[in-house]
């Protein structure tokens, strides 16, 4: 489903080119789940950019259901860190936006979000203003948004980061129900070893920036129900904290 | 706002009023000449000369200064929002703008008499000029400061530019423009003030130094209270759009 291939990203910044993205490969087949864990400031948000279409690579490609991605498209949804919710436009009117901008009527606007809206738990709240919202609602608002369209794809920057454990956990938990409901291929970025063991069935440990690549591990157990109790899930962290704590040793040496 | 609320504004916005009305009888009983009458007396001239002069002369200013307002807004914003978007636009306007913005619109005055004549024209430029850069440099600075995600969420749901400018510039920079409205409104009615009393024979600034120069101070004290009921009405009508147009800021 996604083809990344040879992935190379830099910024330029005051004339200089700041080397972000080096040599990123990696696969996610359809309707798997895919959590990129790195450093703070490593390049996460970069390579979902690049994956939405929203940045033009340095080199490589991005393919998305064989195709190669140049620009936005609707198959493709991305729930921004921080929500990136308009604060003058009311949770419906956030949640409807992709339908107005595809000038869709009235009539079928409230037809196809209406539903989506109530099974996100969001009845009532459709007069609120972001700002009104608590950090769940709001989150659940961006996935109304990111859903309008119908994607196969949903990219997830840092969606958790804001809550608190327990909201966090509760929604981790509703994000796995709605990815099975919608049949959608996830790709989610994250700093939180807990929270890619959680949520991704193959996991990609990038370095610190420029990111590459250091370990690709399936996590299979992904998705089970209760895995958080169970000992797999603590194996699993455990494992990529020593990946990272050797890898800063050897990134140490290369400096 | 509850009920409570508006009733507790209503009653502060009238202590205030007759607190001033007050200071204003007292001043006049203290200072005791005819060039500073009293309330009632400027209230009794107001309400006889409006209906015959005053009126006409209101509705002159006030043209002056809503035409104003909106070519600055019509020539400013654009002007703005491309300044805020664009680096190059920026680099050559800038320089321009940071030169030009402390030097006093109303000393071009005399050029723009010379230029234009006495008429519309040449008061409508100039009231022009103070507006418009002010909304140049308030529009550029809050397109300047929109988070990048907002412009990058709207785009990955497949915004055009006419829709990014609609969803996310415009409405971003609306409390920001109500600002610069708010603050260059007092300059555009005091330059528009000097304007009028300079040349011609139209407008409120022109009948208050009529009536000074025919030494009709109550004349005079009318027209000061036109001036500063119409700056007032401005400000309400300001407050009223934004209320209307940024539910989301209140
Ligand atoms: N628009 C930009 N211009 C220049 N540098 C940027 C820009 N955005 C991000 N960067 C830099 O690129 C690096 C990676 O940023 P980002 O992808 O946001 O990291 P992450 O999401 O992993 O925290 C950081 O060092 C950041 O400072
Ligand atoms: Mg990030």
């Amino acid at each position: 489903m996604i083809q990344v291939k040879d992935l190379t990203f830099a910024y330029t910044a005051a004339g200089e080119k700041v080397p972000v993205l080096k040599g990123i490969s990696f696969t996610v087949q359809k309707g798997e789940s895919c959590a990129i864990l790195g450093p703070s400031g490593c390049g996460k948000t970069t390579l979902l950019y690049l994956l939405a279409g929203l940045l033009a690579p340095g080199e490589g490609t991005v393919l998305i259901g064989g195709e190669k991605v140049t620009r936005p498209s609707p198959r493709v949804a991305l729930i921004f860190q921080d929500h990136a919710l308009l604060p003058w436009k009311t949770a419906w009117e956030n949640a409807v936006l992709p339908l107005r901008l595809k000038r869709q009527r009235e009539r079928e606007i409230r037809h196809r979000i209406t539903p989506l809206f109530l099974r996100m738990g969001l009845a009532g709240l459709e007069k609120r203003y972001p700002h009104q919202l608590s950090g769940g609602q709001r989150q659940r608002v961006a996935l109304t948004r990111a859903l309008a369209l119908g994607p196969e794809v949903l990219l997830m920057d840092e969606p958790f980061a804001s809550l608190d454990a327990l909201n966090r956990e509760a929604l981790q938990d509703f994000f796995w129900e709605i990815k099975r409901e919608y049949n959608l291929t996830v790709v989610l970025v994250t700093h939180c070893i807990e929270e890619a063991v959680y949520m991704g069935e193959k996991l990609i440990i990038l370095s610190p920036l420029p990111a590459r690549i250091r370990e690709i591990i399936p996590n299979p157990g992904a998705g089970e129900r209760n895995y958080r109790f169970n000992q797999k899930f603590w194996d699993t962290c455990s494992q990529i904290r020593r990946i990272l704590e050797e890898g800063r040793g050897f990134d140490e040496k290369q400096d | 706002m509850t009920r409570n609320r508006i009733s507790q504004a209503v009653f502060s916005y009238l202590l205030a009023f007759l607190f001033l009305l007050g200071l204003w009888w007292f001043l006049a009983w203290l200072i005791d000449n005819p060039g500073f009458p009293y309330p009632f007396t400027v209230a009794v001239a107001f309400i006889k000369l409006f209906p015959t002069s005053l009126w006409g002369h209101l509705c002159h200013s006030l043209r002056r200064v809503l035409v104003s307002l909106s070519l600055g807004l019509v020539v400013g914003l654009p002007l703005g929002f491309w300044a805020g978007r664009d680096p190059r636009a920026d680099a050559f306007l800038s320089p321009l703008i940071y030169l030009l913005y402390p030097v006093p619109k109303v000393a071009f005055l005399p050029v723009i008499l010379v230029l234009l004549g006495i008429g519309e024209a040449s008061k409508i430029l100039i009231v022009f000029l103070v507006v418009f850069s002010q909304i140049l440099i308030s529009s550029r600075d809050a397109v300047k400061k929109i988070p990048r995600e907002y412009i990058l969420a709207v785009s990955s749901l497949g915004a055009g530019r006419g829709d990014i400018y609609l969803h996310v510039i415009l409405p971003a920079c609306l409390p920001d423009i109500f600002t610069a409205l708010r603050i260059s409104l007092g300059s555009a009615i005091a330059v528009l003030f000097f304007s009028e009393s300079l040349a011609g024979n139209t407008g409120l600034g022109y009948f208050i130094f009529d009536g000074l120069f025919r030494a009709e101070y109550a004349a005079m004290g009318a027209g000061i209270l036109a001036l500063a009921l119409m700056g007032l009405g401005l400000y309400g009508l300001l407050h009223l759009l934004q209320r209307l147009l940024c539910p989301w800021s209140r």
